[in-house]
């Protein structure tokens, strides 16, 4: 290390064998003679699990998404007339039979009127998709912890096991 | 460096320091001829001389001079290089550095030579003992060394560790050319290896590595003394694979952190081990033991109450000074006689 280790070379220590004074910690479980066996491999990568991620399903774009889509249902609804304000009461006219540019008219507002609420079922599907997706990957992302943690039980166990065999082999020198 | 008047009762003291080391990072014989060397200044006026070009340079408190640059391959210029300089008290010289002791007889042909640290050469009235023995040795005083560490590093441990609550704390003993941040030393695999579920948090090279579950957590910077201090007060013990030749600093600032040490046999830290401050071990083998006692309270408990007995040796400036006045006023009076017309 820089200001520690640096300045000391590998002929400066280390674990040097030799005998052991009155005082010391004994090595147990040692054979007396038998060369010391290599160190043991480490793993490359980390084995400890990554924190868990805030959840999907509760994240600002999929709220923002739920958010103007009942903004965007509520101000249609309330443009309808069933749900609108009571007109105000007037004299009814007389009765007056349609001319051809009226029935173009409502023949179009009609099939319009079709595509939009062809649209909002569309568009409210798929909402319900995202949230299906965003629970189902907050369920995978808990396993994928889960299993994080699995596999560093499974290499601390299996590690200490192991190495505790080795030691009673006569392991390090 | 002209000293300060000396401390009531203690008369003043003209010592002279050879140190080949003096200013050079990271080297412990350095770092002790500095600390003496203040510690003396407060006795009387200090002169402290380098292998470098003869003259004086500026450097803080002193202002050691150079009495000539060493021929390639060597620590200091041929014998007879320097003159003779003055009356002096004692010249203190580096423990294991036996040129020194020649060019000592050289500088201050009638003082009395003393080792900081090291072996007892020939030639050497007696050497200073940087940590106490266990009782007195002959040729050997006991005097100490003040190592200093800041208090604060105990309030937070460093912010590069992350969510790291118990850690054992490894000093490498592998130079920057035989590191390899991918594989640790071998010592610290085994430790990785039988403790997989602690936390083991490696030192090298200016870089420490955050070990669990056989594998590399994490790396971060060791920029500043006070990283490595934070790094210390908050493990749980320090293991140093290659302490220090003279006392292993770094061990006896894990000490006076409160936090037991694990030292290899015959190593610089020796002195620690003596006193029950540390736990020597022979091989990777004990050291994996060693680790395990540690676990008990007991153990851990009883080192740290030796460690903390040892404060007087390790950190009292004052106690130092008494403890220098007082080897000043014995040396040599066996061996030489102080210089004429020295008067203390």
């Amino acid at each position: 290390m820089g200001m520690t280790t640096s300045s000391r070379g590998a002929a400066a220590g280390g674990v040097p064998a030799g005998g052991v004074p009155a005082g010391e910690v004994p090595a147990e479980g040692r054979p007396a003679s038998g060369a010391p066996m290599a160190p043991p491999r480490l793993l490359s990568r980390p084995a400890a699990p990554a924190p868990l991620p805030p959840p999907l399903a509760q994240s600002e774009q999929v709220g923002t998404l739920h958010r103007r889509w009942a903004q965007l249902h509520g101000a249609a609804a309330s443009a309808s007339p069933a749900t609108g304000p009571p007109a105000p009461r007037v004299a009814p006219d007389p009765p007056r039979v349609p001319g051809v540019r009226a029935k173009v008219r409502a023949k179009v507002a009609t099939a319009a009127a079709g595509v939009q609420q062809a649209d909002r079922a569309v568009t409210g599907d798929l909402i319900r998709a995202v949230d299906l997706l965003a629970h189902r990957i907050d369920e995978i992302t808990a396993r994928v912890v889960d299993l994080e943690a699995l596999v560093q039980e499974v290499v601390d166990t299996v590690s200490e096991d192991l190495a505790r065999v080795q030691v009673a082999l006569g392991g390090p020198g | 460096m002209t000293g300060s008047p000396g401390s009531p009762g203690v008369g003043p003291r003209r010592v002279a320091v050879l140190s080949a080391d003096w200013g050079m990072p990271g080297s412990e014989a350095g770092f002790a001829a500095r600390v003496l060397a203040g510690a003396a200044s407060r006795l009387g006026p200090v002169d402290v001389f380098g292998p470098w070009d003869p003259g004086r340079r500026a450097d803080g408190a002193f202002d050691p001079q150079g009495i000539g640059r060493p021929p390639p391959g060597r620590r200091w210029p041929p014998e007879g290089a320097p003159r003779e300089q003055g009356p002096y008290r004692a010249v203190l010289v580096d423990g294991n550095d036996a040129h020194a002791v020649t060019l000592a007889a050289s500088i201050a042909p009638r003082a009395p030579v003393l080792g900081i640290g090291g072996r007892t050469l020939a030639g050497m009235a007696a050497c200073l003992d940087l940590l106490p023995t266990s009782g007195p040795v002959a040729g050997r005083i006991a005097v100490g060394l003040q190592v200093p560490v800041h208090v604060l590093a105990s309030e937070r441990p460093h912010l590069e560790l992350g969510p790291v609550g118990d850690y054992l704390l490894v000093l490498s003993d592998r130079s920057p050319a035989a590191s390899d941040p991918a594989t640790p030393p071998e010592p610290v695999a085994w430790l990785v290896a039988r403790h997989p579920r602690r936390h083991t948090v490696l030192v090298e090279n200016g870089m420490a590595s955050v070990w669990r579950s056989r594998s590399c957590l994490r790396r971060f910077g060791v920029h500043t003394r006070m990283d490595l201090w934070r790094l210390v007060a908050h493990a749980r013990a320090t293991v140093d694979l290659g302490p220090g030749p003279l006392f292993g600093r770094e061990c006896v600032e894990s000490v006076r952190y409160g936090v037991p040490v694990v030292v290899p046999v015959g190593s610089g830290a020796e002195g620690l081990a003596q006193a029950g401050a540390a736990l020597r071990v022979d091989g990777t083998a004990a050291l994996l033991d060693a680790v395990e006692a540690l676990d008990e309270p007991a153990t851990a408990d009883r080192l740290r109450r030796a460690g903390a007995a040892l404060d007087r040796w390790t950190g009292e400036p004052v106690l130092l000074v008494h403890r220098l006045a007082e080897a000043l006023d014995n040396a040599g009076l066996s061996s030489r006689s102080p210089e004429p017309g020295w008067s203390s």
